[in-house]
């Protein structure tokens, strides 16, 4: 424990948990939504952040923002995705921390970004709570056949741990991994779908979009395709820079009908990312369920969190339908900071349009980089590539 | 198809320019193009569909006019019309600079008053006097354009250009590509050339400026724009062409490089990053203020997005201002500059990128003495960041992000940019005469090829050897006669050779 650092008093500590799990465990789009009780929250958790978490603390103070002077979660100063990477965010002492996710650390592996999580409480209420509404609304257990490494693997893996979750909770049996460490075991994936096309008991896959590419390529090779069961279901998530061959989402999904015979809003995408504790699920399956087929792919911010868009010239909240970076309010996020600028772009819908509940709908654009800059720009890593190849 | 059948990509507002150049075209064969309107802003141009059709049309009609108006003409005639378009453009009033100034700063987003003063002072380089030099700084003797001049060797030699170039422009700086279609020109090359979608209407102005000029010298110029890399219409230009140059990035130039002929001249320009040396002397009490101001000029011109920009300062410790202190007035100058000439709107993605950057050094300065943020009051207009020992020569983000690293000397400034050889251009500097050739021999060996005054990046002097080559004889190809041919040659004299002359009574004379 460094000097300096606060020990927590643990009863306004646990209160305050035990309050947001049980906000969290109302569902993720409950019946009657509580504005005046999320914005309390959010603003007794940043009170709480500021006088634990230090670096935190010394990033508002720049900002000119304390506990008593905000009168609105929107006022509360999102911290950028370097501050992971730069700082020790985290409310308790590092080393009593339950977990400590890490990002992949694609572009400079020396330096990946953390997050801390004292205890997982809150991270799997937020987990369970997601799934079942956008994922899983129609029962209670399914086979998840996940096309990733189990959790023990990578430890520090927030996506890993969240596919183990998932099995814990909603798998039934059947459930199996199916990537040991970076190989993919495509032949074993084809026998459980075979058996499950035998049976007629329907399955749901779950996986990064990279490794879909990767058990579709094979899929093709092969000449195999499957026509699942009703009910079947598949989850992706993330991008594929620098990684294999890049696919649209549309072309992704267009593959996932054709070769395993899932519908197209029976694919659902989430967006999740190691810095905060949420899951946003497209709305897609639940929609179709409750036999709403929307025009319009969204994701949907659960209860328990909000999505701001804002302009990162002004730092001013971009109307909805206009695009802008991501800052996520997420309750759940309760180890580090609640509040997190993230580098994606997206825009919110705007409201009345389009919604089944009162869930805030936000569509995902991608991630704020990747666009050629006008000028002479030289990547650094382009830089270090070259040198490495003098002959290119 | 008639000049109705419009792509409209955008509806249209304003009154449609033309954004092309194509004097080799009659008017029935231009309505007969297919055309699109695409809009920069309020500007809204109009231009062809290009397909490999119209270059191979493009490219017979571009060599006629090459061999019946370029390829004879002397080179001081050619530069005496470009010194006179030249001084055309010197003249506010003039209607082609007029629309330059009205329609750029519209295209490219930079401030008015940048456009203005950049336009005037690069097109400055390309006078009359300055072609001259610029000539005589790539040729011994500039009449080798023409016919053959003695050599060192004892022979003759005669340089010829291209008859046909494809140029493929920069977009990046409004009037780059004035210093191609120039090149092309003095080396008696028609230029086919290819206008790049961030900036597509300057050269397009520029050729028309040389039409009124000379029509037949503009009708071996033709420029439009097609989309960067399309494989079929640049298979057709490179297949008529005899060099081609470009200007981009390192994607761009090496998919080039993979679909040129063997053997084909390639004269690529990449993108390369320039820096400034601040030496001791120039933080004297009486200096720092304007070389602050200077270096301030040299980082914020076109929102830094020229290879001739600085990415980063080196400050000399030892002045009388420290390093620290320097970067204060530093900033203040960035301040300074911007509000009389703000940068352009970035995308999304460009801002998000600067504040990335700004938060990364904001949370390392939490526990760090040695860094220092400084960054315009609101928004992303300008950024400074003071590193004291920073772990290598980080390249910018451009659009005015500037590091300002302390040094003890020019050792420390070879070793953080000997790594970037291959990519460094330009080294801005600022010290006592009598170090200058010191600091220009290592700046050298890192691997830069042009050395200037602080103050004076943006704005590089004619014939520099652009990218470390001489850029016209990048271009020509030499024939020589050989000295002993000539000599040799004497023997077939044919005074030697004819019959033998004899007076009537048969005696020899």
């Amino acid at each position: 424990m460094t000097a300096g650092q606060h020990t927590p008093a643990p009863v306004i500590r646990d209160r305050l948990d035990l309050r947001i799990q049980e906000y969290i465990e109302h569902g993720a789009a409950p019946a009657e939504s509580d504005d005046y009780e999320f914005g309390r929250l959010a603003l007794e958790l940043f009170a709480y952040q500021y006088d634990h978490n230090p670096a935190y603390r010394r990033f508002c103070r720049s900002r000119r923002a304390e506990p008593g002077r905000l009168t609105s979660w929107e006022q509360i100063p999102p911290v950028p995705l370097t501050a992971f990477k730069e700082l020790t965010l985290t409310c308790e002492p590092p080393d009593k921390a339950e977990a400590i996710f890490m990002t992949s650390g694609s572009t400079n592996p020396g330096q990946r970004g953390r997050n801390h999580h004292p205890h997982l409480h809150l991270y799997d209420a937020s987990l369970r709570a997601g799934f079942a509404h956008y994922f899983l609304p129609d029962r209670e257990r399914i086979p998840l056949l996940i096309l990733n490494a189990p959790p023990e693997q990578q430890p520090h893996s927030s996506l890993a741990y969240f596919f183990g979750r998932l099995v814990d909770f909603f798998g039934a049996p059947g459930s199996d991994y199916f990537m040991d460490n970076d190989d993919l075991q495509w032949r074993r994936v084809a026998a459980a779908l075979r058996e499950a096309e035998t049976t007629g008991e329907p399955v749901a896959l779950l996986g990064t979009s990279f490794a879909y590419v990767h058990l579709l390529d094979a899929f093709e090779e092969e000449g195999l395709s499957f026509s699942l069961p009703k009910g079947s279901r598949l989850l992706d998530t993330g991008g594929f820079k620098g990684r294999s061959r890049e696919v649209s989402a549309e072309e992704l999904r267009g593959q996932f009908g054709r070769l395993l015979g899932i519908p197209d809003s029976w694919c659902v995408n989430y967006y999740g990312m190691t810095e905060i504790s949420t899951q946003y699920y497209d709305t897609t399956l639940r929609d179709s369920w409750q036999g709403n087929d929307n025009p319009l792919r969204r994701k949907a911010a659960p209860a328990w969190t909000r999505i701001r868009v804002v302009d990162p010239e002004s730092g001013a909240s971009a109307e909805p339908g206009q695009k802008g970076l991501i800052v996520h309010y997420d309750l759940a996020n309760r180890g580090s900071c609640l509040a997190v600028l993230a580098e994606d772009i997206g825009y919110l819908i705007p409201p009345g349009t389009l919604q089944q509940d009162d869930t805030q709908g936000f569509v995902l654009l991608g991630r704020a980089e990747g666009t050629e800059a006008r000028g002479c720009s030289i990547a650094l890593d382009e830089i270090l590539a070259a040198n490495r190849n003098p002959s290119t | 198809m008639t000049a109705e059948a419009y792509v409209g990509r955008t509806p249209v507002e304003g009154p449609v320019l033309d954004g092309f150049f194509l004097p080799q075209l009659n008017q029935t064969e231009l309505d007969e193009l297919m055309w699109e309107t695409r809009s920069w802003g309020s500007v809204v141009l109009r231009m062809p569909v290009v397909t490999p059709h119209l270059i191979d049309l493009l490219c017979q009609r571009l060599l006629q006019a090459q061999a019946d108006h370029l390829a004879e003409r002397p080179v001081m005639d050619i530069v005496d019309v470009l010194g006179r378009v030249i001084t055309q453009w010197s003249d506010p009033d003039y209607y082609w600079r007029q629309q330059a100034e009205e329609l750029l700063p519209v295209v490219t987003g930079y401030a008015p008053e940048m456009v203005r003063r950049g336009l005037k002072d690069y097109l400055k380089t390309f006078r009359h006097d300055r072609l001259l030099r610029f000539l005589s700084q790539d040729f011994e003797n500039p009449l080798v354009l023409d016919g053959f001049q003695p050599n060192r060797a004892g022979g003759r030699s005669r340089a010829y250009g291209p008859k046909l170039t494809t140029q493929i422009f920069a977009g990046n700086v409004p009037g780059l590509p004035v210093w191609n279609l120039i090149c092309g020109l003095l080396v008696k090359s028609a230029t086919l050339g290819k206008s790049a979608s961030g900036e597509p209407l300057f050269p397009v102005l520029f050729a028309r400026s040389i039409a009124e000029e000379d029509p037949d010298l503009a009708a071996c110029l033709a420029i439009l724009h097609w989309p960067g890399g399309d494989e079929e219409i640049e298979q057709a230009a490179f297949t008529h062409s005899e060099a081609v140059t470009a200007t981009g990035g390192r994607k761009a130039i090496e998919s080039v490089v993979g679909r040129l002929p063997p053997g084909m001249p390639f004269v690529p320009y990449g993108h390369k990053m320039s820096f400034a040396v601040i030496g001791r002397e120039a933080l004297a009490l009486n200096r720092y203020a304007e070389t602050a101001r200077w270096a301030a000029h040299d980082a914020s011109q076109y929102d830094q997005q020229g290879c001739l920009s600085p990415h980063c300062l080196f400050v000399e410790r030892g002045g009388a201002v420290d390093p620290r202190t320097f970067a204060a007035a530093l900033a203040a100058e960035m301040s300074r500059f911007e509000r009389s000439k703000p940068r352009a709107r970035l995308t999304l993605e460009e801002s998000a990128g600067i504040e990335r950057v700004r938060s990364s050094y904001e949370f390392r300065a939490y526990d760090d003495d040695a860094i220092e943020l400084f960054t315009s009051d609101t928004g992303t207009g300008w950024t400074m960041i003071y590193e004291e020992k920073p772990e290598r020569f980080e390249p910018s983000t451009l659009n005015r992000l500037l590091r300002v690293h302390p040094v003890d000397g020019i050792d420390d400034v070879e070793r953080l940019a000997a790594p970037l050889r291959g990519h460094l251009q330009t080294a801005g500097v600022a010290c006592s005469p009598d170090r200058l050739n010191d600091w220009a021999q290592a700046l050298g060996r890192c691997g830069v090829d042009r050395i200037c005054a602080v103050g004076q990046m943006p704005e590089p002097a004619a014939g520099w050897h652009h990218d470390g080559r001489g850029n016209l004889t990048a271009l020509v190809r030499w024939v020589d006669i050989e000295g002993a041919a000539e000599a040799a040659l004497e023997h077939y004299d044919t005074e030697w050779t004819l019959p033998t002359r004899q007076d009537p009574v048969g005696r020899q004379l």
